[in-house]
């Protein structure tokens, strides 16, 4: 589900992937109370996109797949697709270097 | 103090500097003090400092926090008892004498010059160990220090509030961060202070009349009330106003937000700079100040991951080379924001604005400090704006926007205060000069809100000195 290719990062640093699944959800669950309900939205829209674009829900798509929508979003015009893919991706970065 | 509603002489809400210090200072003078804080109650060592544990335990929201605007600004809260001082790097100056005479002149601000905060400042760098660093200076810091020097620009150590103890073979240790837990809580304690640790406080209500306040809050999930005759509200420059403003106070409260914008850039050397486990950088480049700073910040494997997000090439080998790379930082005094309530969310919006200067500022700001970087003998630079490419010679620099843009500028800080400013000019401000509320006799402000502007420098003495003057000022004793 997670995976260093589609992320787009060394693989060791995806060594401990529940440690930095648990990490992100748990971040998740902290951040402001305004802004959980419009990123929980566009979380579920991101992964309906899978299904729309390559048949499967984005969490079942192969890496190359994942890779390909994260890149689609990361340089998307609308800048809440990209700030939404910067805050997952930050959040994968920092915890997949701190459990290293 | 008895039970159901809690009640006590004085409430002291939240326990970073302001409140720690306040509640100490009026326990120790025989008060009953009540210390009110929404996080954990954790000693400074239940975690690594600049770890991903302290952004779970500490941090507010897990660090999750961002300034609204066009480019948004992310910034971080302390959230435990101890508040920012458990978190931060313990860098520390005294307020600039030329700013407290602006302060003086613009917000009517009385009592407040020099050499009226001396003895605070002095008792406050006393409590705290302030001095310099008497080991090794971390390199990447030297760096800095040293590329100022060869371009003549004025650069120096700041002292920090760290104690370095000897061990048994006569060896100084690396230091321990001298912070509220470590200081002024033990003293307030001891001098019979309660702490309520994991009670956030949801409102403040006036009863009897104004002459005492109760305080709604939830205790670890259960609705709690407590009854003050004072109230200090020491929640931070964010929560502060967001606490008032959910109190229905609101005069000149929350609307004049301020902070330090920061840009940063990660800078790669030939040679190691960043060894494992080194130290808090301490140097600073004050040529340009009070408008523009330069500075290292904690340069450890996962926070340079974090900052070359943007790079992708860099990124895939940073885990090969991060002890030559070091996360260095522009800050600028600009930009004003305000703190708002929507309605049936419990945290505060923030919102943030700079203007076109600004940008020019912080552009001007992140080519000088990449020409110094360069003088000091960096060989790639990667500034924090997405899309911008690694500058390798001082002929790149000219590939650094004139004025950074606003929909790509990764910007951050750590410093926010001004947003319920003091002084007597009640036009413009919302408490007098020694943090009482305009039109409420038994409500205090003591915390960084209450800065009239950005500082300019890294503003926790600034805090303390003016949170240890207001305290002594209301139990008579200046
Ligand atoms: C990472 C980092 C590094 C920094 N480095 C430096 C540095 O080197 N030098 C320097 O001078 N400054 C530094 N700072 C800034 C400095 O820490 C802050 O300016 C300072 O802590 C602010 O003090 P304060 O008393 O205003 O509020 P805070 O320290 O923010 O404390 C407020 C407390 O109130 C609590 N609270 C908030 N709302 C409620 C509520 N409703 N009920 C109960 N409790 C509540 C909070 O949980 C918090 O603990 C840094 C800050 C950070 C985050």
């Amino acid at each position: 589900m997670l995976d260093h290719k589609a992320v787009g990062i060394a693989p060791d640093l995806l060594q401990h992937k529940e440690k930095v699944l648990s990490f992100v959800l748990a971040q998740y669950q902290r951040m402001p109370d305004f802004l959980k309900l419009p990123f929980g939205i566009l979380t579920f829209c991101f992964n309906f996109w899978g299904l729309v674009t390559g048949g499967r829900f984005f969490i079942y798509l192969s890496a190359s797949q994942q890779k390909k929508q994260i890149q689609a979003w990361q340089s998307s015009s609308l800048k809440i697709s990209r700030d939404f893919i910067k805050f997952y991706e930050s959040l994968v970065i920092f915890s997949g270097c701190s459990y290293v | 103090m008895s039970n159901s509603p809690l009640t006590c002489q004085v409430a002291v809400i939240g326990s970073g500097p302001g409140g720690a210090i306040t509640a100490c200072l009026l326990a120790e003078a025989g008060r009953d003090v009540l210390l009110i804080e929404e996080g954990r109650n954790l000693p400074l060592e239940s975690c690594p400092p600049f770890s991903h544990t302290e952004l779970e335990q500490k941090y507010r929201s897990g660090g999750v926090t961002v300034a609204f605007g066009s480019p948004k600004i992310q910034y971080v809260e302390g959230c435990c008892v101890g508040g920012g001082s458990e978190i931060n790097s313990g860098l520390y100056h005294r307020t600039p004498p030329d700013l407290l005479q602006q302060w003086q002149r613009d917000f009517k601000v009385i009592g407040l010059l020099e050499q009226d905060l001396l003895p605070h400042f002095q008792a406050c760098e006393t409590a705290l160990s302030v001095g310099y660093c008497p080991g090794e200076l971390p390199l990447a810091s030297l760096k800095l220090h040293q590329g100022a020097q060869s371009l003549g620009w004025e650069s120096r150590e700041i002292p920090r509030w760290f104690r370095y103890d000897k061990s048994p073979s006569g060896e100084l240790n690396q230091g321990t961060r001298q912070s509220m837990t470590k200081t002024f809580i033990p003293r307030a304690l001891a001098a019979g202070c309660q702490l309520q640790a994991q009670t956030s406080v949801k409102s403040l209500h006036p009863e009897n009349g104004g002459k005492r306040w109760r305080i709604r809050a939830v205790s670890q999930g259960k609705a709690v009330d407590i009854m003050a005759e004072t109230v200090f509200v020491c929640c931070g420059a964010i929560q502060t106003p967001a606490l008032l403003h959910r109190s229905g106070i609101k005069h000149n409260i929350g609307k004049s937000l301020a902070m330090h914008p920061t840009v940063k850039v990660v800078a790669q050397f030939p040679e190691v700079v960043n060894p494992p486990h080194v130290g808090v950088p301490m140097h600073q480049v004050k040529e340009f100040a009070p408008k523009i700073s330069f500075g290292c910040s904690i340069s450890s494997f996962p926070y340079l991951s974090l900052a070359l997000s943007d790079h992708q090439v860099a990124l895939n080998h940073v885990h090969t080379h991060w002890s030559q790379m070091a996360i260095y930082y522009a800050m600028i005094t600009g930009g004003q924001g305000k703190i708002t309530i929507l309605p049936g969310f419990r945290d505060p919006l923030v919102q943030y604005h700079l203007t076109p200067n600004d940008l020019k500022a912080l552009a001007t700001a992140l080519q000088k400090l990449c020409y110094l970087l360069l003088t000091a003998g960096a060989e790639i630079l990667y500034p924090s704006i997405s899309g911008s490419p690694p500058l390798t010679c001082f002929d790149d620099l000219n590939q650094l926007p004139q004025s950074l843009p606003r929909d790509r500028s990764n910007l951050m800080t750590v410093h926010l205060f001004s947003s319920c400013p003091m002084g007597e000019d009640e036009q413009r401000c919302a408490t007098n000069s020694f943090g009482q509320v305009y039109g409420l006799k038994n409500l205090y402000i003591a915390d960084a809100s209450l800065l009239c502007t950005a500082p300019g420098v890294n503003p926790q003495g600034s805090i303390m000195a003016i949170a240890h003057r207001n305290a002594l000022h209301f139990l008579g004793k200046l």
